[in-house]
């Protein structure tokens, strides 16, 4: 009798449980306490932060591999979809459908703001080499500096998958605390008169011009850079579903359904990288120390070329709209929106600023093609 | 480490290059479809507010769906009159805001089905 009840004791998880473990799922629990009470980009940080939780439960070999009699866990059956890359272009398929890239088509010169806020993706990327990490590793770090989720996970999971939790996690969290980050940096940017600058009215786009840019894009982005494919593929042929507006229910699906679904099955695999092992390092801090150095020069760079575009238009240009080029879409372009209409109420810049702002989504899939291309 | 700088400035200057031919080609492609919606016909939404003034203001948003022809302005004096017919009120009393276009929100199959339907009655 006492060696069945020493035996169903020992089945159980909790004389299994290391205190790395516990340290894990108390992290989790933070995590779900910042989405759920704090909304901090709930729709992601949620099933990121659960999937933590689920992976860090001992005993229940949620991510284990089939073999040895077993048929292998639930995440790691689910997990395949990041591994083989299939989540984050389809993720992109969603985001094109919701997109509207018509304040880019309107005033083109403002991509140049989207590449601009790469530049903090570059500059992470040399300073997480000096800090140790392998080129790899520092490519997949840097491009949290992009401010796009799916872009770094795409990315992480090909060039260094044993970061992948911590990059997706500080990827994530910077995104919700894009309002706190930037207006400190864009004030200390720019001065009064330039935050002031009223921006003239966007043309209207025609219907040809809105179906033939993603076509467009899409190949001309393909040819030149073929590691960009998935992702820009993707991202336009949403877009195409949308602005076709002969596919109404495609698009739709896209927007909703088929994106729902994969936020679950992507949020929750994500998070399950993050096992004790793997997640308490050192590197995990300095990954969230990196996201930070990289997400704040990315911002002023979008903003200093917006000064130069101020200067170059006789004041036209509002630099403000720059910070919207790391692709936190909307949010980046909101916060431009706010720190425009506290000097000026009567500025709407939001509109301007949609177009860095899609303008990053682009560049960021571009730099991710590029250290694919090189370290892939 | 050279290499490494070097890798990142290359990364900086593909990512530009890009992008800046990127926007070259959003102006050629305004410079060759930039101009060409006007003589098409158009499904729009109108959405006009209504203000009575014997009792204060009320306000009602109305939403109607109407084919456009080449005459804009004309076709904005239809849909006010349509709107004011509709809502039982002076056209002098509407406040159009805006007039855009929605995209056709009936799959095709029920408008054949629709089509087949009136056919077969005919």
């Amino acid at each position: 009798m006492g060696d069945i009840f020493t035996n169903l004791l020992q089945q159980t998880g909790i004389l299994q449980l290391t205190w790395q473990q516990g340290l894990m799922m108390a992290i989790a629990g933070v995590l779900l306490y910042l989405a759920i009470e704090k909304k901090y980009e709930p729709l992601l940080l949620l099933p990121i932060s659960f999937g933590m939780l689920l992976a860090n439960l001992p005993a229940a070999g949620l991510m284990n591999p089939p073999g040895g009699g077993h048929i292998g866990g639930l995440l790691w059956y689910l997990y395949q979809g990041v591994e083989l890359d299939i989540y984050p272009p389809l993720i992109f398929l969603g985001v094109g459908a919701m997109t509207d890239f018509g304040p880019l088509i309107a005033n083109p010169k403002s991509i140049l703001l989207g590449a601009a806020a790469q530049f903090g993706v570059f500059l992470t990327f040399i300073v997480a080499l000096l800090m140790g990490f392998t080129a790899p590793q520092s490519a997949a770090t840097s491009i949290i500096g992009g401010a796009d989720g799916p872009t770094a996970i795409y990315l992480a999971s090909k060039l260094a998958p044993e970061l992948l939790g911590a990059i997706a996690i500080a990827a994530y969290s910077y995104m919700a605390l894009v309002p706190i980050i930037q207006p400190p940096i864009m004030k200390a940017l720019t001065t009064k008169k330039e935050r002031s600058v009223v921006m003239e009215q966007l043309r209207p786009v025609t219907k040809a011009e809105r179906i033939l840019f993603p076509i467009v894009v899409t190949i001309v982005g393909s040819l030149l850079l073929p590691s960009a494919a998935p992702l820009l593929g993707m991202l336009m042929l949403g877009n195409l579903f949308r602005e076709s507006l002969v596919v109404d229910r495609l698009s739709k699906t896209a927007q909703n359904e088929l994106n729902n679904i994969v936020v679950i099955f992507l949020g929750v695999t994500v998070g399950a990288t993050a096992s004790a092992d793997k997640f308490l390092t050192p590197q995990t801090l300095f990954i969230i120390a990196l996201g930070l150095v990289a997400f704040a020069v990315s911002t002023a760079g979008g903003v200093l070329l917006g000064k130069i575009m101020y200067k170059l238009s006789g004041g036209k240009v509002n630099p403000l709209i720059g910070s919207a080029g790391v692709s936190a879409v909307p949010m980046a372009a909101r916060v431009s929106q706010v720190v425009g209409q506290q000097e000026n109420p009567s500025n709407f810049l939001l509109m301007h600023a949609m177009g860095p702002n899609v303008a990053g989504v682009i560049g960021t899939a571009v730099a991710a093609g590029v250290f694919l291309a090189i370290f892939g | 480490m050279w290499e490494d700088i070097l890798i990142a400035i290359l990364g900086i200057v593909v990512v530009f290059a890009i992008l800046i031919l990127l926007q070259y080609i959003i102006e050629a492609i305004h410079a060759f479809a930039g101009k060409d919606d006007k003589k098409q016909q158009k499904e729009t939404i109108v959405v006009a507010s209504v203000q009575h003034d014997a009792e204060g203001v009320m306000q009602e948003d109305t939403v109607q769906k109407v084919k456009v022809e080449d005459d804009e302005e004309e076709l904005v004096a239809v849909i006010a009159a349509a709107v004011a017919a509709s809502l039982n009120v002076s056209a002098y009393d509407l406040n159009i805001k805006s007039i855009r276009r929605v995209p056709p929100y009936t799959p095709v199959w029920n408008k054949m089905g629709r089509q087949q339907q009136l056919m077969n009655r005919l």
